[in-house]
């Protein structure tokens, strides 16, 4: 319990109290002093409204008597004559109330540490919904101009067929599955020499297949299977939702952890690698049946979509790039197979395609 | 006094200052650890966890302490420096920046004093150095000294620092005083702390004091700071920053833009 009486000198003293009838009695160590209680005055304060002083003036100076704290100010309330007492009860409450106060301002420090993650996770609860909106918002230029890049990237490589009957088959086939299709894209189908198995799409419609898929294909519906699937990449603008997703996912970490220096920045490029490792599930998933909507309408066969992946998956020495990227591909068949199914067949009309002649093409490609 | 060790100091220096405690034989100062500058043959030095003012008080409550420490922005641990020899030795407890060192002797200020976080230097043992939690929250977000303070509670000598001059004031009951944000070091729990908006949209724009004034009101005695150590690194950053700063002997500095817009230094 803490009364204090300050003198109009400076000088602090540790104080007790009593009331005698309407007089103040303050007592120290070797001190006493008596005020008439109709010249006191009550001010409420104090650190954390904790206090309520005792004022008066005397000795052409003014006297203060602080009560701090709960128990002070019970103790100085108790007895106290009428005036007094209520001024004294309502410092009382004001004490009270403030500690009330404390836990309302933790809740308030609290809530601004954790709204920020409040909001953090939500952005990652719905990432995918917003990933959505923001590529719906984006014009089909976008696509255009990003394709173009990866476009001019690939020719600089000089890696890109100039023709050839192996070129011409997947130019063939290509214009076939995307004629009749309203699309904002423009379709261009390249053969690189490569000899990994793989092909991609870039956005935009640059359809580049390798020549090791071609090597690696046992018939020409195989080829119209893996480029009516990257065909699937480009309507559904996947490469873009994930370019957003990985912007989005950096300036979330940026606003986390404040820059991209230091631990953060080596953070954000670990993170984002993972997104680079390609498509997602969903995004392979739509693109297989786009890919079996776009054969049906070119009245091409999709049996060699999943042969080719099913060879792929079964063959030794770890999956090839193009499965790699492509995640869970066991389950993909089994769903791209269930969906042929429920479909049902439809009417052929093949291509005209020397495939021999094609395999012969990739399996001895040009000197460099 | 029972508990509390009397000391007797000695400050020296004018603006980097260090506080010289002489101890008797078996007394012993409590300080930030880190902040001793030089100590007799005969001093033992104790690391503690906490502020060392509960001797048994448990592996719970020095835990409590010290985390209470960390949020202040102390370190974990206290050192405690005891005189175990037969005679009269010295240790001395230096400033961290620039500013001045007060004593205060808590029992002549009724056993408490609030301080600026961070500005407890070193006091003799059984001084207990807690949290004063802010609870007005504008008063913790635009008072200057932020949500968290220091509450030193005890009856001995307690050193305190802060940066630039301090001056010391005693506010007459109902006397109030209107002080910058983060000038202020410490007080007695008796005075009432607020803000209090600087008025008019010019000066709360243009006069330089930010939106509000810290209000002091007592009775009670008050500490002040003339440069918060937050300003001091504003100024030297602002000086040695990439923008390059203003020297010295430089060609331009006499008749450049520089020194015609430059202000007062």
């Amino acid at each position: 319990m803490s009364l204090l009486l300050f003198e109009p000198g400076g000088l602090t003293r540790r104080v007790g109290v009593s009331w005698q009838g309407a007089r103040l009695v303050v007592s120290g160590h070797e001190f006493e002093r008596q005020v008439d209680a109709d010249r006191l005055l009550v001010q409420p304060g104090g650190w954390q409204d904790a206090s309520a002083h005792l004022v008066w003036v005397d000795d052409g100076g003014a006297w203060a008597l602080t009560a701090q704290g709960e128990e002070a100010l019970a103790a100085l309330s108790a007895g106290a004559p009428p005036p007094l007492d209520a001024a004294l009860g309502e410092a009382l409450e004001r004490a009270r109330r403030s500690r009330g106060r404390g836990r309302r301002t933790m809740a308030f420090l609290g809530s601004l540490l954790v709204l920020p993650l409040l909001a953090l996770l939500l952005l990652w609860l719905f990432r995918e919904r917003l990933a959505d909106l923001v590529v719906e918002r984006l014009p089909h230029s976008v696509d255009a101009q990003v394709g173009a890049l990866v476009e001019a990237q690939a020719r600089a490589q000089g890696r890109l067929q100039a023709d050839g009957f192996a070129l011409a088959a997947v130019r063939e086939t290509g214009l076939r599955l995307t004629t009749g299709v309203t699309s904002p894209h423009t379709f261009r189908f390249e053969l690189a020499r490569d000899p990994t198995v793989n092909a991609y799409a870039a956005p935009g419609g640059f359809v580049v297949v390798h020549s090791g898929l071609l090597a690696s294909a046992e018939g020409h519906d195989e080829l119209a299977g893996v480029l009516a699937h990257e065909i699937g990449h480009v309507t559904g603008r996947h490469a873009l939702r994930q370019m957003v997703f990985r912007a989005g996912f950096a300036s979330a970490l940026r606003l986390l952890v404040g820059s991209p220096d230091g631990v953060a920045g080596l953070l954000a490029g670990g993170a984002r690698e993972l997104t680079d490792l390609g498509f997602s599930r969903e995004q392979e998933r739509d693109a297989d049946l786009e890919a079996l909507g776009l054969l049906r309408q070119a009245r091409l066969p999709a049996e060699g979509l999943l042969r080719f992946f099913e060879r792929l998956e079964s063959k030794a020495g770890g999956p090839p790039p193009l499965l790699s990227t492509h995640p869970d591909p066991g389950n993909r068949v089994r769903t791209l197979r269930d969906e042929l199914e429920r479909r049902g067949a439809w009417a052929i009309e093949p291509i005209a395609i020397d495939w021999p002649a094609v395999r012969a093409e990739v399996a001895t490609p040009p000197a460099k | 006094m029972g508990q509390m060790h009397e000391i007797d100091y000695r400050i020296y220096g004018e603006d980097l200052q260090f506080v010289e405690v002489e101890l008797d034989p078996q007394e012993a100062v409590v300080a930030e650890a880190g902040g001793m500058m030089y100590m007799d043959d005969g001093i033992q030095m104790e690391t503690v966890f906490g502020d060392g003012s509960q001797q048994k008080s448990g592996f719970l409550g020095a835990l409590m302490g010290a985390g209470k420490r960390l949020l202040t922005g102390e370190s974990l641990f206290m050192t405690i420096f005891m005189n175990q020899s037969a005679d009269r030795r010295r240790v001395a407890f230096g400033a961290p920046y620039p500013g001045r060192i007060v004593p205060a002797h808590l029992s002549e200020l009724g056993g408490e004093l609030i301080c600026q976080k961070d500005s407890f230097l070193a006091a003799a043992k059984g001084v207990s150095v807690g949290i004063a939690f802010q609870k007005k929250i504008g008063v913790g977000l635009f008072g200057g000294e932020g949500f968290i303070m220091q509450r030193l509670q005890g009856d001995g000598w307690a050193f305190i620092h802060a940066g630039g001059m301090l001056v010391e004031r005693t506010l007459q009951p109902g006397e109030l005083i209107r002080v910058d944000t983060g000038c202020i070091v410490a007080f007695q729990p008796s005075v009432s702390y607020d803000i209090q908006f600087v008025g008019g949209v010019k000066s709360a724009l243009f006069g330089g004091e930010g939106l509000f004034f810290a209000t002091l009101r007592g009775p009670g005695r008050v500490w002040l700071q003339s440069l918060p150590l937050s300003r001091l690194a504003g100024r030297i950053m602002a000086a040695a920053g990439p923008r390059g700063g203003r020297e010295e002997g430089s060609v331009l500095g006499g008749i450049g833009l520089g020194a015609i817009l430059g202000s007062d230094d």
